[in-house]
Formats: C-alpha cells, sequence, structure tokens
C-alpha cells in the first residue's frame, strides 16, 4: 500500500479512485503513567509515555484506514490527513483519512 | 423492618441505572448504524474525496462549484461512559469512545453527501473533517456530553459538453 | 480515471468486543487495585500509629477535640448531666493505671440516636439519646470504658490514617475514574471495615476490663448490647432506624471522629457492610471472657437518673 500526502502517487498515474478512507482509535494513558507525566511536567522536557502511546495509537489509525483502502481494493492512499482531538479528559483519538485510489495499469 | 443500608441502596440504583442506559443506548446506537448503513449505499454514486481536484469526464464539462458541510453533535449512553471512565484507569483503547467517533463522523459525512446532492453536485473534492468535545456532562470537566463532527468540502457540478 | 462506488469496511475502526464483558473485567480490575491499595496503606498506618506518643496526640488534636466538642449542641440542663458524665469518666480513667494520656473530658450532643465517639485529644462524645437509655450507672460506664478501649488501641488515630488511605487512593484513582467514584468509594471502605471490627471487638475487652475493675462485676455489659445501642428497643420514634443507619454512613467521611459504639443488630444485612461485628456476637464473646475471667456478670448497680 502506497501512501501519500500529496494529490498524487509521484511518477504513477491514477487510474481508479474509491472515495474516503478513514482510520480512527481512541486511546487512554493508565493512571501510573498519568503520575509519572505530571511529575515530569514539573521539570519540563519529553514526555516519553505519553510519546508512545500516541505513535502506538496513531500507527494504528493509520492501519486502520489501510484495512479500509484494501477492503475497497485500492493500492494507494493520497492526500492524507491526521487529527488528533481529546474525546474525554485524558482519551485523545488519532484520526487519518485519505483518498483509496489505484494506481498504476 | 428491614434495614437497607444507604451505600447498597445507592449501588443498586446506580446499577439499574447503568443497565437501562446499556439497553436503551445499544438500541438507539444500532438504530443509528443502520440508518448510517441505508444511506451510505444511498449516496455510493456521489463520490466525496481529499483531493483537489478529480479530472472532468470525457464528453463533460465543469459547469459550478460551492462549499457543501455538515455536521452532528453525537453523544455516548451513560454505561459506555462509566465503562470508558474505568477503561481510563487501566489505559488501553476505548471502544465506547470509537464507536462514538465512528458515528458522529460517518453521519457528518452522510449530511454534507446529502447537500450536495440536493444542491446537484457531482462530487465533493477536499474534503475535511474536524472534531472538537462539547459541554462536559460533568463540572469537574471530565466525562464527555457531546462531540461536534464538522465535514466540509466543495462540491462540483458538470455539465454535458454541447447540452 | 474512474471511480468506483464501493463502500469500505466499516467494522475497522471500532475494536471488538462486548462492552458488557468489558465492563465486568474493569469493575473486578478496579476492585482488586483499590482493594489491594487501601489494604497496604492501612497496614503501613496500623504500624506506623504505636510510634505517635500520646504527648504529641494531645498537643496536635487537644485543641481540635475540645473546638468540636464546644461547637456541638449540648440541649437544655446539660452541664449538671456533664458533670456526672464525667464523674463516671474520671473514675474508669483512675482504673486505667497506666493510660499515657493526662486525661479525659466528657462532653454531651443532643442527639437522639444513642451513641458515643472517642476524639483525638482525649475527648469522649456521649448523645443525649444513650443518656437517656441508659437505667443504671453500670451500662453507661461499660460504654465509657469501650471508647476509653479506642484510647488504648489508638484507634482514633487509626481512623483518621486510614481515612487519609482511602482519600488518598480515591484522589489517585480518580484521575480517570470521575464516573466510578461513588463505587470506588464503597470499595475503600469496605476494605477498611475489617480493620474497624477488629478494633471494636479490642476496646469491648478492655472496657470490660476497666468496669469489673471499677464495680467489681460485670453488670450491664448485656444490657448495653440488648437495650440500650438496640435501635427503637424502648419504643422510640420510628424514625430512629434510619437516624442508626445515618450514624454508620457518616462515619465513611468523617474520619476524625469515629467509633460509635453503637451498631444495631443488623442480621438482615451482609455483616461486612457494618462497622462493628454484629451485637450479638460481641455479647457470646464478651460472656465467654467474663466466664473464662472468673468475674460475675451480675451485681448491684448503681442508679442513674
Amino acid at each position: 500500500m502506497i501512501l501519500s500526502n500529496t494529490e498524487e502517487v509521484p511518477g504513477q498515474s491514477i487510474s481508479a479512485f474509491y472515495g474516503v478512507v478513514s482510520g480512527s482509535t481512541v486511546r487512554t494513558k493508565h493512571v501510573g503513567r498519568d503520575l509519572m507525566a505530571s511529575l515530569k511536567n514539573i521539570f519540563g522536557g519529553e514526555l516519553k509515555g505519553y510519546t508512545e502511546l500516541l505513535h502506538e495509537a496513531r500507527e494504528e489509525a493509520i492501519s486502520r484506514m489501510v484495512q479500509q483502502a484494501e477492503s475497497l481494493g485500492a493500492n494507494a492512499v493520497v492526500n492524507i490527513r491526521f487529527s488528533t482531538s481529546s474525546v474525554a479528559q485524558g482519551a485523545a483519538e488519532l484520526f487519518a483519512y485519505g483518498t483509496a485510489v489505484k494506481v498504476g495499469a | 423492618m428491614e434495614e437497607m443500608d444507604p451505600g447498597l441502596i445507592n449501588l443498586f440504583l446506580a446499577g439499574v441505572m447503568l443497565l437501562l442506559a446499556f439497553g436503551i443506548g445499544s438500541w438507539i446506537e444500532s438504530r443509528h448504524f443502520k440508518s448510517i448503513r441505508r444511506r451510505e449505499e444511498e449516496l455510493k454514486r456521489l463520490p466525496a474525496v481529499t483531493l483537489e481536484r478529480l479530472p472532468t469526464p470525457d464528453g463533460w464539462d465543469h459547469d459550478h462549484s460551492g462549499l457543501v458541510h455538515g455536521h452532528v453533535v453525537v453523544s455516548v449512553d451513560h454505561f459506555k461512559r462509566f465503562v470508558a471512565s474505568l477503561r481510563q484507569l487501566f489505559g488501553g483503547r476505548i471502544q465506547a469512545y470509537e464507536s462514538l467517533m465512528d458515528r458522529g463522523r460517518r453521519e457528518a459525512v452522510l449530511r454534507l453527501k446529502e447537500e450536495a446532492a440536493k444542491q446537484g453536485y457531482h462530487a465533493v473534492v477536499n474534503l475535511r473533517l474536524e472534531s472538537s468535545r462539547l459541554a462536559s456532562a460533568r463540572r469537574n470537566g471530565k466525562g464527555t456530553a457531546g462531540i461536534e463532527v464538522f465535514a466540509f468540502g466543495t462540491g462540483i457540478k458538470m455539465r454535458r459538453l454541447g447540452a | 480515471m474512474r471511480y468506483e462506488a464501493k463502500l469500505p469496511d466499516d467494522s475497522v475502526n471500532v475494536s471488538a468486543g462486548s462492552p458488557l464483558g468489558e465492563a465486568v473485567w474493569l469493575l473486578a480490575g478496579v476492585a482488586g487495585l483499590v482493594l489491594a491499595l487501601t489494604f497496604a496503606v492501612a497496614l503501613a498506618i496500623e504500624a506506623l500509629v504505636p510510634f505517635v506518643p500520646p504527648s504529641a496526640e494531645v498537643r496536635l488534636f487537644g485543641a481540635l477535640g475540645e473546638h468540636l466538642a464546644e461547637e456541638l449542641d449540648a440541649g437544655e440542663g446539660a452541664d449538671a448531666r456533664t458533670a456526672r458524665v464525667q464523674g463516671v469518666l474520671d473514675r474508669l480513667a483512675a482504673r486505667w493505671t497506666d493510660s499515657p494520656y493526662p486525661g479525659f473530658h466528657a462532653r454531651i450532643v443532643e442527639e437522639p440516636a444513642p451513641n458515643a465517639f472517642a476524639f483525638p485529644g482525649g475527648a469522649i462524645v456521649v448523645t443525649s439519646g444513650l443518656l437517656d437509655r441508659v437505667e443504671n450507672e453500670n451500662e453507661l460506664a461499660f460504654v465509657l470504658a469501650h471508647e476509653l478501649g479506642h484510647f488504648a488501641g489508638r484507634d482514633h488515630l487509626r481512623g483518621i490514617g486510614r481515612g487519609i488511605a482511602v482519600g488518598s487512593v480515591l484522589a489517585l484513582l480518580g484521575i480517570g475514574a470521575e464516573q466510578a467514584d461513588g463505587l470506588v468509594g464503597a470499595l475503600g471502605t469496605l476494605s477498611s471495615r475489617g480493620f474497624d471490627r477488629r478494633q471494636e471487638s479490642d476496646a469491648d475487652a478492655f472496657g470490660l476490663g476497666l468496669l469489673v475493675a471499677e464495680y467489681g462485676h460485670a453488670a450491664g455489659v448485656r444490657e448495653v448490647f440488648e437495650r440500650v445501642l438496640v435501635a427503637g428497643a424502648d419504643g422510640g420514634s420510628g424514625d430512629e432506624d434510619e437516624v442508626g443507619s445515618d450514624v454508620e454512613t457518616e462515619d465513611e467521611d468523617d474520619s476524625d471522629e469515629h467509633h460509635d459504639v453503637s451498631k444495631p443488630d443488623d442480621a438482615s444485612l451482609s455483616g461486612y457492610w457494618s462497622t462493628h461485628p454484629p451485637s450479638t456476637e460481641r455479647t457470646r464473646r464478651l460472656e465467654a471472657r467474663i466466664a473464662e475471667s472468673g468475674w460475675s456478670a451480675e451485681g448491684e448497680t448503681t442508679d442513674w437518673d
């Protein structure tokens, strides 16, 4: 699966398009991580626990989007956008969406 | 007279509330998903893409375009909110909110497509989705009262050449 | 470039699984977590309390206890009654020869439910309802001696400590569990009940010792459980059942006073929900102790009122 946030896949022409595919997941951190982060917050710097969590979640959002594209028979997703929003206090939604297309023959 | 512990009574009432919310909430949700699937099938012919432009098919010409949008505010039931708040102790995926976001997003896109169809557009390009949390159900700012999902894009209308 | 009108798989964005099953697992997890945490903190406090010298306790809480006592509504003609209760209390305290406390102060609060409380710093508060119900001095003396037993066990300090323990566990978990507060609170209280019940038994045993030392026999003990503390037993107003249960709920939060001696026979509920062991069990234990020590369960009682 080719993923891109440009209008087209460079060097290849789009032969068909399917519409929007999306992937999302809502994640929360556990209390222990919250505690560590609030300690870390005093001094600033990277909150490793949260970095990891959001990374994992974003990967999952992408993989769910890819699953949708595969279910359509597409081989690329172009013009991908990401958005992160807070669903509830301490719970974040990671969302990825793009246009599923078929490139090449 | 049997003396009931007020703690037990409260626990019992809370349990009844949760089960009631679960039953009714699940019914409303499954009805909503059914309606979403039906309308998605109906509007399948109208493409909505994140691309900025779509090539004009042979024999057609660009007629005009305009902004279209759709939005919805949805919320989860008391039971799912309860499960979600427990989940927040242990971390991980919150299924309850995943289905909430899925519902909201698909509904917003459907409303956008419905508006586009009403205005005679043939496709929607440069589709964008925004979501935000509305006022909280509890005063302490936790919990979720409602999620707004907003979908917007540009509808394009084509006309047959020589028509 | 053609358009393929197809719908994608719409199941991928919602994790699989039943919410009901998830709720059950999560609840079990929360219950385990809260029980384990409060138990651990309560154990730590149990271990620390003996290291707090009574002199420090009086210095810290003496003023607080006095203040609380002054705030209480003592009702009419309280001064004379207070003096009489104080007299009984002083005689009992004198029997506690190795008491580390400089002294104890009796206070009366206008309240129909029969009850008594031990405050940090040496104040003992009895309700007017208790005084109305006792038929002789020995019954009152046993209740006061029981409260002295709480001072001997430093239970009022444990009460405060556990209040803090439960509170901090709740605050910790409360970060995410806004909906679960009620439930988590109930669990926290539940986990500290086991400690309370042991303390009550210890205070009973201590109080019995003082009572026998003062009067030479244990008359009045059985009556305390069979008549004085039983809600509505003397034909009192019907709403006393409710008052009794209010007292129960209150001590979940008011960790600074504590240790009401009263808890009516509450066999309709599972025993774990009551702070105090069921009265029948307490009476049985005390009677066994009386027999064991060769004391007399009956004897001349001193009049009251």
